[in-house]
């Protein structure tokens, strides 16, 4: 193959990549506390021959963490955070996961899990346990302390920053791993809860459904790339075999 | 092309979401309903090239790394238990709990299931049961020449018999309260059942601290918000067809593909 079908080829390749985490996208385009991956691409030069050739290579994706829309459900018991930070959940390995996902359920024991059944951590790493006579009778406030109708304290939810930059590592579930080279997340200062919201998806769907219609497009032009090569090959070919 | 299977995960939870949402506005005005709402999460992810790996000997590294997630799936249907708005009917057996608290239900095959549906009726025996007939525990019998039945705030019922102005006590109504409320299993005729994940039914009397109070002549209606239902319904279509598009694009390529020679 010439270097012409070898570089739509790279196009086409990282375009379906890109085609399968658009779909992903879309998928979630409801999920409560989904952040948008975007993949990322890169140019790989070398020279060939006196000639520089590129190749498109997909070198990654990263997690667009802008805040998802506010959806009011009424619901003591879903929380939403707005701004910089996350909640800890205790995943079933027993490390800490982090997650927007703030909509919660209390199991038989009083604690405070997902609806996956993943126990929320207080600010102080330990579960969050709400006494049998209060249910689900409870205000949060926007620092995540949790009081009973009398206003007594019965824990406060953690929220947690993470350095910029740490790469997030999406487990599924809503849940993220912090890479174990990352520094340990501080309490929050900025980030505030807001109790009977859930935080909804921050997939852009108009951008999303403009990248179906570019992948499709780009992907439609490296083909006709690799045609008009072959094209080129097989009239070089007849041309040449004519006068020889 | 992974394309194709995700976007068909999204199209089911969608799916799963108008079902609820259905069985949401069919609801609308069914006493004591509580509506539902579908939880989704994000599938898990494959890693194509994990972020960290080295990229030289020198010691430097990918920064990020290629997570492509494999769709949506439904987590669960997350009832919520907020109270009901009380509509009056004046009909001396319908009651209301306004607050925390089911009325407790005897089957007929001897197993306990809980209700907010407060429609009670008379059996032929003068005991108080559900529109299926179903009793109410603890059984109240409301005596024969019975010219009116009085229910205070505690559930303490109490019966007018003939001329006499005093009133008989016939008993006491009580509630069962649960832990996790969201893990009752509703089971149809508006009855809950308790499951290992509610907890233990707790006794409970109307009024105490904490608890609900009997309303009598009111009933509890469903806390179905019609508005959030419709504005739901819509963003579930829309997801549905954004999905079916990022099928269609995945098709079209393929299509593109065999182009090629």
């Amino acid at each position: 193959m010439s270097n012409i079908s070898n570089v739509s080829l790279s196009q086409a390749t990282a375009l379906e990549r890109s085609l399968n985490v658009t779909a992903h996208n879309l998928a979630n385009a409801n999920t409560a506390g989904y952040k948008t991956i975007v993949p990322l691409y890169e140019s790989v030069g070398h020279e060939v021959s006196g000639e520089e050739v590129s190749f498109v290579l997909d070198r990654g994706t990263y997690l667009d963490l802008k805040d998802g829309a506010l959806v009011p459900t009424g619901n003591p018991l879903d929380i939403a955070l707005t701004g910089e930070g996350w909640l800890s959940f205790q995943l079933e390995n027993g490390e800490t996961g982090y997650s927007r996902h703030g909509r919660l359920v209390v199991d038989v024991d009083g604690q405070l899990k997902t609806s996956a059944g993943r126990p929320l951590l207080d600010a102080g790493g330990g579960p969050v346990v709400l006494p049998d006579d209060v249910g689900q009778n409870v205000s949060i406030t926007n620092g995540g302390t949790i009081t009973d109708p009398e206003g007594a304290i019965l824990g406060t939810i953690g929220v947690l920053t993470i350095e910029q930059g740490a790469r997030m590592l999406p487990l599924g579930g809503g849940m993220y791993q912090l890479p174990e080279d990352a520094a340990a997340p501080q309490q929050s200062t900025n980030a505030q809860i807001k109790q009977g919201f859930v935080e909804g998806s921050n997939v852009e769907a108009v951008l999303e459904m403009t990248r179906l219609i570019d992948i499709q497009r780009a992907y439609e032009n490296s083909v006709k790339l690799m045609n008009e090569d072959d094209n080129l090959t097989k009239t070089s070919i007849q041309r040449l075999g004519r006068t020889g | 092309m992974k394309a194709l299977g995700i976007a068909a995960t999204g199209m089911l939870a969608q799916q799963t979401n108008v079902d609820v949402i259905a069985n949401n506005i069919a609801n609308a005005n069914t006493t004591g309903f509580k509506s539902g709402r579908a939880a989704f999460q994000d599938l898990i992810y494959q890693s194509m090239h994990n972020a960290g790996a080295l990229t030289s000997e020198e010691g430097t590294a990918r920064p990020v790394g290629t997570d492509v997630g494999l769709g949506v799936q439904a987590a669960g249907v997350i009832r919520h238990n907020t109270q009901g708005g009380l509509i009056q009917t004046e009909n001396q057996l319908d009651i209301a709990i306004e607050g925390r608290g089911y009325f407790v239900v005897n089957r007929p095959d001897g197993s306990l299931a809980y209700t907010r549906d407060g429609n009670f009726q008379l059996s032929a025996e003068g005991q108080l049961v559900t529109l299926n007939g179903y009793e109410v525990e603890p059984a109240i019998v409301v005596p024969e020449l019975t010219k009116s039945v009085e229910i205070n705030q505690e559930g303490v019922v109490m019966a007018f018999v003939e001329n006499d102005p005093v009133p008989v006590e016939l008993g006491q109504i009580t509630f069962s309260t649960f832990l996790n409320d969201a893990g009752l299993k509703p089971v149809g005729d508006n009855l809950l059942e308790a499951t290992t994940a509610s907890g233990e039914a707790v006794e409970a009397t109307p009024g105490s601290p904490g608890i609900g109070i009997t309303r009598q002549g009111y009933l509890e209606n469903s806390n179905v918000n019609i508005v959030q239902q419709i504005t739901d319904l819509i963003s579930a279509q829309r997801a549905y067809e954004m999905n079916s598009k990022a099928i269609e694009t995945a098709d079209q390529i393929m299509q593109t593909t065999n182009q090629i020679k």
